[in-house]
């Protein structure tokens, strides 16, 4: 039976869903109580004060409806993912469009065995709010599929009224960086702080703006002309190439302590400004000898399987 | 809400309007309800108190060592009561309430504490709910409704605080609107879910509070002293409605008959208590005698103030009676009671027979009793007989001695006779039990049996709600006598109507209330499965009609724009009214906000655009894409000394805008704290 009623349940996503609070428990006990002995007494006073009651969660289903209606959920990467390190995940609450505001929210992102939870207190209406959350990724790769749920107890907080959020986001975890120059680039993505290159004088390209970013690092008019937050990338002066290989194939064991020194490899080039490239065999997977290499050589280290191809799923083999 | 440490309130107006909530519940206690005034006041000294240490923050840990003794002490006292006090149980569970809810008040408070000291009001709600049916109830309930949503409201944002987040205060202008939509929407709503509720009654199993004090005046004896005090009283008895008013007679001429009196021992009137009938019943309906073919039935509805007698009072000859009123006795009087010696508000409907003056149900006269007279009253035998001497009958002689009364005899409250004797032969100066008492005593001594009746003559009409008004000040006291095989009506005290010394129109805004009254004991109070029933049948007789008119309207040859007309009126509103509640149930009030702006882009909070104005103000205008702490730490290169507030400050603005947990109440205060020191030390340009 109990099988039944959670297959049914599965197969039937209500719009909403709600739960009793223990505060809630007791107004329901207590206006059962009021009905009960206003049907024994007959007397009418009582039974408008079991109308009241009712009416009381009546008012508090619409005000909620009318807090949750209408919100949606932005996941973005505030900071470059490495696995077993802390990352920063920007979770922002939107209530465009809508005329009322929404209040006491919590969003709660579920990825693998991994929950966050943001509180919005308030959000006026049509405005925005973020919140950072941190976690740590287990594994490189691309982070498993985000489910959000935006759940409110306003006003009377008698239910938690919950709906399942639309949050599409793709985010790679980078492998973990082990061995030289680790522990410089470790410290570099917990600061929050993009290293980019900014030790070199000329500008190499823009990147799109992540929360971490500095305010000074923002490209203006890249910015002005694309419509969105652009962030310099600077380069520094000629180096000679620097080369990492990757074996063909290689025992699972031995590949990924190789796949993580390779990202402190470039983690490190990228930091001094030198030109690298990624080999796979004997192919070449990354050439960062014209700059702006990073993001593409750290992807493909998130990507590559021990036998040095790319999955389509987005997930290492 | 620690009790050793002073924060801001997390809800602010809101807060407030708990304690009002709180304090709802005390003011229902003690203007609705009999409970313990001491009991009472003890409870208001605590609310008052803890609204003090609330707002100043003392710290009061150590108060909480004192709850078990204080607990004790209510139990104590609660006991107390019930042994040598009130005994009551009712009563000294109220005392017991009242000491928890002094202590709650008195002790720190977290959410939790909210919500028990919310249940507690809730109850005292309920205590008054059961306890009156006054109409002030009605403008509690109102309050109540808004103040419950408030208050839970305000213990939300509590219990979110606790956990950890850090709500700003909630604009006044906003939680007021949202707390006025709350009072007329749950008004609403409440409105519809009464009338909609099945009234249903399985039992008493709890007992109803009942107030004890009612309308007094109605016992068993009667005497020419205790009137005055009745014809000055100017409370509402009774407010009668007359679905079908008696042909021919105004309301104002109908005599309210409450008991008759037949024993009389030469001062006063007593009731005889012989055998009585229980009406037979079926359901809500009362049958007192069949309806009679030929002869027009009168209706009327009659609602009872709260009175401490079981008299149920009747016009004329009543046939029928339907209402939820327990069992109904008749007595050989032709009176009619209750099981119960006392009733609270009551509401009947009367069927009954006006057509033949005064003619009554009950059988034979006791001959002993009727005609009985106290020793010694040989010159009020000599008086009757001069009286009704030239009568021929019953019927004549009784003529004459009412007629006797309209010459010679004055109507007065100032110096009335001090007896019957008196009355008679010396002053001729009284007031209607004179009148009553002299006439049924000069029947008496005529040889026919008679009695005094008392009741309430005619009322005051209200034009407003069509019903009358019978106050205290309308009872009457009038003879009954048995002529021709039947009681018949006889009132010697002469029609005062205006001249009236007792009389008095109710003013305009008088009436208007009354009527508020009394709508508010039809259809609430007195609100019934019967009228349910009735409400049902009329809006189904109501569709069935107008079907068979639309069924008319699109007959062959009917013209086509009457059609078209009557095709928008059915199709029109119902779209119209789903348009409008779909606008409203989607969309929600436009422009509100939290922060009472409601405008597209979020404002940064207040502490942070005061800074930001005040810093354009000075010369440092924010240009697209320039950020507070560019702005700031070009305004400290011109203060060094600001340099330091301003990195402490920039680290908290930057966590509370853009972190992912909101500031604690103290980073809070000390963020806004450091704005202000900020905003106060910026220099004009040029300035050093």
């Amino acid at each position: 039976m109990k099988t039944a009623r959670l297959g049914l349940r599965g197969r039937i996503r209500l719009p909403r869903r709600l739960k009793v609070t223990t505060e809630g428990k007791g107004f329901v006990l207590l206006t059962l109580g009021v009905g009960v002995a206003a049907i024994n007494t007959g007397n009418n006073l009582l039974y408008i004060a079991l109308s009241m009651n009712l009416s009381l969660i009546v008012l508090s289903g619409i005000l909620s409806e009318w807090c949750i209606r209408g919100v949606s959920v932005q996941v973005i990467a505030a900071s470059e993912a490495f696995a077993s390190r802390e990352s920063l995940l920007a979770v922002t609450c939107i209530a465009s469009g809508k005329r009322f505001p929404a209040m006491s929210l919590t969003v709660v992102l579920s990825f693998g065995e991994t929950a966050l939870t943001a509180r919005f207190p308030e959000i006026p209406a049509g405005g925005r709010a973020t919140r950072v959350l941190s976690f740590i990724p287990r594994r490189r790769g691309a982070l498993p599929r985000l489910s959000c749920v935006v759940s409110t107890r306003f006003p009377f907080a008698l239910f938690e009224k919950s709906m399942d959020a639309p949050a599409e986001t793709s985010i790679l975890v980078y492998p973990e960086p082990s061995g030289a120059g680790e522990t410089g680039e470790s410290r570099a993505v917990n600061g929050g702080a993009a290293a980019a290159g900014r030790q070199g004088s000329a500008i190499r390209g823009v990147r799109e703006h992540m929360p971490a970013d500095a305010v000074r690092d923002i490209h203006w008019k890249a910015s002005a002309r694309m419509g969105k937050w652009m962030v310099k990338e600077r380069e520094s002066e000629a180096a000679p190439v620097s080369d990492f290989r990757i074996p063909a194939s290689c025992r699972p064991d031995e590949f990924e302590p190789l796949i993580s020194r390779a990202c402190a490899f470039v983690l490190r080039c990228e930091k001094e400004g030198k030109p690298y490239r990624l080999w796979a065999g004997d192919r070449i997977g990354v050439d960062a000898t014209g700059g702006g290499g990073r993001k593409r050589a750290l992807a493909f280290l998130a990507l590559v399987g021990s036998d040095g191809a790319l999955p389509v799923n987005g997930r290492p083999s | 809400m620690n009790g050793g440490q002073t924060k801001a309130p997390p809800a602010g107006l809101l807060r407030w309007v708990l304690r009002a909530q709180w304090a709802c519940g005390l003011l229902l206690l003690a203007l609705l309800t009999d409970v313990s005034r001491p009991a009472l006041l003890a409870s208001a000294a605590a609310f008052a108190a803890g609204v003090f240490l609330d707002r100043a923050g003392a710290p009061r840990e150590g108060l909480r060592r004192l709850t078990v003794p204080l607990v004790s002490l209510a139990v104590a006292a609660s006991v107390a009561d019930m042994l040598l006090g009130s005994q009551d149980l009712l009563f000294s569970v109220s005392v017991l309430v009242l000491g928890i809810q002094s202590i709650k008040f008195l002790l720190p408070k977290n959410s939790r504490d909210g919500w028990q000291l919310c249940a507690i009001s809730f109850l005292e709600f309920l205590a008054s709910a059961a306890t009156t049916t006054e109409i002030q109830f009605a403008a509690f309930a109102f309050l109540y409704l808004g103040l419950c949503a408030g208050g839970m409201w305000a213990l939300q944002i509590e219990r979110r605080e606790e956990e950890g987040e850090a709500a700003r205060p909630v604009h006044p202008r906003f939680a007021a609107k949202i707390l006025l939509f709350s009072a007329a929407g749950g008004f609403i709503i409440t409105a519809i879910l009464f009338a909609v509720t099945p009234r249903i009654g399985i039992g008493q199993i709890l007992r109803r509070l009942g107030k004890s004090e009612g309308i007094t005046g109605f016992s068993d004896t009667i005497s020419l002293s205790d009137v005055t005090g009745i014809k000055t009283d100017r409370r509402v008895v009774a407010r009668v409605e007359f679905p079908a008013p008696p042909a021919g007679a105004s309301p104002l001429s109908l005599y309210l008959r409450g008991a008759a009196y037949s024993r009389f021992d030469g001062t006063k009137w007593k009731r005889s208590w012989g055998p009585r009938l229980r009406v037979a019943r079926a359901g809500f309906t009362y049958m007192v005698a069949p309806f009679r073919q030929g002869i027009r039935h009168s209706t009327a509805e009659i609602t009872m103030e709260a009175m401490d007698s079981p008299v149920l009072f009747a016009y004329g000859n009543p046939v029928m009676f339907e209402g939820s009123l327990g069992e109904i006795w008749m007595e050989e009087e032709g009176s009619f009671h209750l099981s119960h010696p006392g009733h609270s508000a009551l509401r009947y409907r009367l069927f009954f027979i006006n057509e033949a003056p005064g003619v009554r149900i009950a059988g034979s006269p006791r001959e002993r009793e009727h005609l009985e007279l106290p020793p010694g009253w040989d010159d009020i035998r000599a008086l009757a007989g001069r009286i009704t001497a030239e009568g021929k009958s019953d019927s004549e002689r009784a003529d004459l001695a009412l007629r006797h009364f309209r010459t010679g005899y004055r109507y007065t409250i100032a110096d009335p006779a001090s007896s019957i004797r008196d009355f008679l032969f010396v002053s001729k100066a009284g007031f209607c039990e004179h009148y009553a008492t002299a006439l049924a005593i000069v029947l008496r001594a005529s040889g026919i049996p008679a009695r005094v009746a008392a009741g309430y003559l005619g009322g005051e009409w209200s034009d407003v709600g069509k019903y009358l008004i019978v106050r205290q000040s309308d009872a009457h006291a009038w003879t009954e006598a048995w002529i021709d095989g039947g009681w018949v009506t006889l009132d010697a005290t002469p029609p005062l109507g205006e001249q009236s010394p007792f009389f008095a129109r109710t003013g305009k805004v008088g009436i208007y209330i009354d009527w508020a009254r009394q709508r508010w004991n039809k259809y609430v109070v007195d609100y019934s499965l019967k009228m349910q029933a009735e409400g049902v049948s009329k809006g189904w007789a109501g569709l069935r009609r107008a079907r068979a008119g639309l069924l008319r309207a699109f007959a062959p040859g009917v013209d086509f724009r009457l059609r078209a007309g009557l095709l928008a009126a059915v199709i029109l509103p119902p779209l119209l009214l789903a348009a409008i509640l779909r606008k409203v149930l989607r969309a929600g009030p436009r422009g509100m906000s939290p922060a009472g702006t409601g405008t597209e882009v979020a404002r940064p909070p207040r502490p942070y655009a005061l800074l930001l104005r005040r810093m354009a103000a000075r010369g440092l205008r924010r240009s697209p894409g320039s950020t507070m702490e560019e702005m700031l730490l070009g305004a400290s290169r011109r203060k060094q000394a600001l340099a330091g507030d301003a990195s402490r400050f920039l680290e908290l603005y930057h966590r509370d805008r853009f972190g992912p947990l909101p500031l604690s109440p103290a980073e809070s205060r000390e963020a806004a704290r450091l704005a202000g020191r900020l905003r106060r030390g910026i220099p004009r340009p040029g300035a050093t």
